[in-house]
Formats: C-alpha cells, structure tokens, sequence
C-alpha cells in the first residue's frame, strides 16, 4: 500500500437465488493530517420519484420522472464531514449530481434513495492514527450495474491526490438467466410457465382428487 | 430463510411467500374463486411491487382456471357462441388494461389507482354476496324467486341467436363484459370471475349449468392473452413468485376441497364477504395512516 490508499475485501457482488444483499468492507490509510473523502456512486438510471401528499383525509402520490440517478450512493468520510462541509469542495460536488446543490429536490432524492437502503453518509472509523475501516451494506434491491468508487485526499480543502475503483455488481446464475430468457425470448419464459400451471394444475389435481 | 426474485428484485422470506400462496389456495377453493383479487393486494402488501403482482398474478389466474376449463369441455357446460364473444371483447379490454398499467407505471401513480380499483372490488362484491345471501333467504321465505329479468340490455342494437343457451340478445353486451372483464385483467391481474358470473347470470340471462364452464373458458382465455401482453409491453411477471404461487396455491386448493363438505355453504358465503371487507379495510388503512416514508424512488 502507498502511504494513502484504499481497498474493498471485494470487488464483485454476484447477484444469485440467495443473495440477501452484501456487506462490504472498505479499508486504507491515510497521511494522519489528511482528510478522505470516499464517495461511491452507482450506474446512473431513469427513475420516478413518488411523494406522498395529504389530499383532504387521504395520502396519495404524486410523481416525477427524473433521469442520471444513480442505484447506489454513499459518502465516507475522515474526519466526520457534514454535506455542508463537502459544498464547500466544488471540485467534488460538479463531479456526482446528487450532492450538486442544496436544492429541496436533490434533498428529495437522497431521502428516498436513503430509505430504500441505497444512500450512507457515514464517517470512517480510524484506528492507529493512520487506518481506516468501514463496514457497510450493499442492500438486495441494488441494480445491476457498476458502482464507481471515487477516492479523494483534501488538505485545507483542495483535493491533493484522487483515484478511481469499480466495484461490479452483476447477475449469475438462475437469476441471470431469467432475466435473459425474460428480455431476450419472451414467448419461451411464458411458454414454460403455461405449460408448468398446467402440468402442475393437472398433478395436483390427480394427486389430490377426492376418492 | 429468504429468497431472492430476480424480476421483482427483492429478497422475500420463503416460508411467508408460501404461507401466503396457501392461504390463497385454501381461500380460493374453499369459495369457488380464481383468487385473483386477493393474490394482487396481498402480494403489494408483503412488498412485491405493484407491476410484478398484477403480472404474476395472472400467471396464477391461469393456472386455477386451465384446468377448470379442460373438466367443463369434457361435460360439454360450455356456451362457445358466447364465450368467443366476450373473448373478442376481451382481448381490446386486456390491450387496453395493460397498456393502462404501463402508463400508470411511467408516470408512478400505480399505487393510487391500484388501490382505488381494489378497494372498490373488494367492497362491491362483498356487498353484493352479502346482498344476495340476504336476498335469497328473503326470496326461499316469500317463495318468490325470477332470476333473470328484462332490462336495458335487452334493447341494444345487433341482436343475435345464442343457442345453446337459448338468447336473442345484443352482440353488444356480452362483448362489452368481455372489454370490461379483459380491462380488469390487464390492469389488475384478476381473472373477475366475481363480476363475470352474475353479470352472465343476471344481465346477460345465461342459465347457471353453462355460466361456471363458459365465464372459466372467458377468464383463461383472456389471461393467456395478458400473460403475452404483459410480458411484451411491462415485463413484469417473476417467474420463480410464479412457480412458488402456482404450487403453494394448489396445495391450499387441494386442503381445501378435502374439507369443504364440512361447513355450511351459506355460511361460507358470509364469511367470504366478511374477509373481503378486511382485506379492503388494510387498504383502506393505508390511504388514510401517516406513511413511514414521505419520498419513494422506483428506477424505470
């Protein structure tokens, strides 16, 4: 390791029948007078972002579409730095959208993304003075998609050394291969489950026929 | 222990899911229904997203109707003239419902209206099974009982000679309950076996022995149709939800006809109603109770 850099115990997360989502490890060092600011940010997507609003007694959506959301986003930080603080870093705040501004919607936005698991603003826990660690989860409703791992060394607020990861969540397995069958031969995935409702309709009902 | 659903794209407890899939079944063949209307808001109560639940719901629906049908062709209950009648109805209203549904979905007020129909569903034919237990009783007392009665109907356009179950009624009805029934499908994934019998019964005039095979023939046909449409337009069936449902429902159903003998038909009646209405009260709950979350992302 150089005298600041950064890891995960993993780089790929495969997305199978059993995954209930991932916990991360993220670790490095660091110069002791030097803060780091680790930002992941996920594959950018159209979305709808749904706000509940009181009409009379009753709750109800209202919704927009919105383009370029990532489908992760965390913000790590040595020492504990607010969003306000990171406004303060231009450099770092032009690069990921989500954090461009103070505006209400981009508030919106982390909100919902933070309630389906899918945003952290945390501090990393140091130790020795010079390490770094953080443990985190990658929730199961993550797309598929790269997550970019966006590493930044600041002094005195100007950014002193970058670098950039890619942690690649990807679909394996049964689970790839429905989805395939599902976009790529559609009439095959309906046409195996009509035959599975009827086959298994008509066992059932010789196994189970009254005598 | 949980699994995961890939086009859903949520972990899901194994044993709630067939917990679930058997209460269904059991509901489903302790009442005579397809199930439909109870799979759809329970499948969105336990988290599966609403496109998902309506388009693998359809795949149950198919399931519990197919074989239904296969029984009344042997028994020859079927009235085709009809049934292909409202299938033709059913088709533009499945199209129709479908490509409702991926609009809601774009725009994301699925929710709203998803919750509205079921509500009204749930409500109706609660209310009308409770009105018709009551009206039968009242009926079996004063001796009087005429189930089929001329009505506004009867004085529509392009009359045409039903056979087999003797009718000289309006092509116009039975396909305009055909799109109606077929909207439902594609929008909600229920097979609305619920509305099509009493509206085969009491508007249409059809008598009850070719209702059951004819209204089963209408909802399978028009479900394989919105399975396709479903899969082409919203890609929203989960095939592994599918299986898990068609085989914990079938479970149920079985359970179910093994101990059905046992209770009361009009009593069975009643408590149908009665669980309708607490089914709608959970909906009904949610439209009214502070939500948890004020903001919600779904990635299109």
């Amino acid at each position: 390791m150089n005298s600041t850099s950064f890891t995960l115990d993993t780089y790929n997360i495969e997305i199978n029948s059993s995954f209930l989502g991932k916990e991360i490890m993220l670790f490095g060092q660091k110069n002791a007078n030097r803060d780091i600011i680790i930002i992941f940010e996920g594959n950018k997507q159209e979305a709808n972002l749904d706000t509940k609003v009181k009409k009379g007694i009753f709750w109800v959506n209202t919704s927009k579409s919105l383009s370029d959301i990532p489908s992760f986003f965390g913000i790590f930080t040595t020492p504990k730095k607010s969003l306000n603080e990171i406004f303060l870093i231009p450099k770092i705040t032009e690069k990921h959208n989500l954090i461009n501004n103070f505006s209400e919607g981009l508030f919106q936005i982390r909100k919902a993304l933070k309630a389906k698991g899918l945003y952290y603003e945390e501090q990393l826990e140091v130790s020795e003075g010079n390490l770094f660690y953080k443990k985190f989860e990658i929730p199961d409703n993550i797309s598929e998609g790269d997550i970019k791992i966006y590493f930044y060394e600041i002094f005195d607020g100007e950014i002193l050394s970058s670098n950039e990861k890619n942690l690649s969540i990807e679909k394996k397995g049964l689970t790839s291969n429905l989805e395939n069958l599902l976009t790529e031969q559609s009439f095959f995935y309906v046409f195996i489950l009509i035959v599975f409702s009827i086959a298994f309709s008509l066992i059932s009902n010789l196994i189970f026929r009254k005598k | 222990m949980n699994f995961y659903l890939p086009i859903a794209e949520i972990s899901i407890n194994i044993y709630l899911l067939i917990s679930l899939g058997i209460g269904i079944g059991f509901i489903s063949g302790l009442f005579g229904i397809g199930g439909g209307f109870i799979t759809s808001p329970l499948l969105i109560l336990v988290g599966i997203p609403p496109a998902v639940a309506v388009g693998t719901t359809t795949v149950q629906v198919f399931a519990s109707t197919s074989t239904g049908v296969m029984s009344h062709f042997q028994k020859k209950n079927i009235d085709y003239q009809i049934s292909f009648t409202m299938i033709v109805g059913g088709i533009f209203g499945t199209l129709t419902g479908v490509l409702l549904l991926s609009s809601l979905k774009n725009i994301g007020l699925i929710d709203n209206y998803l919750n509205a129909i079921y509500i009204i569903l749930l409500l109706g034919t609660a209310m009308f099974i409770l009105y018709e237990t009551a009206k039968i009783n009242l009926i079996y007392k004063n001796k009087k009982f005429k189930l089929h009665q001329h009505s506004w109907i009867h004085g529509l356009p392009i009359k045409i000679k039903y056979r087999k179950s003797k009718l000289y009624i309006s092509i116009l009805a039975p396909l305009s309950i055909g799109y109606l029934i077929g909207m439902l499908t594609g929008l909600t994934g229920i097979g609305g076996g619920f509305i099509l019998i009493p509206c085969m019964i009491y508007i249409l005039g059809m008598k009850t022995i070719s209702v059951i095979g004819s209204s089963l023939l209408n909802i399978t046909v028009v479900a394989l149709i919105s399975l396709f449409l479903q899969i082409y337009i919203n890609q929203n069936i989960d095939f592994v939800l599918a299986i898990f449902l068609i085989i914990s429902s079938s479970i149920g159903a079985a359970i179910a006809s093994r101990i059905i003998d046992k209770f009361d038909q009009e009593n069975l009646k009643v408590l149908f109603g009665v669980l309708l209405v607490i089914i709608a009260s959970f909906l009904i709950y949610d439209l009214f109770r502070t939500p948890l979350e004020l903001f919600r992302i779904n990635y299109v």
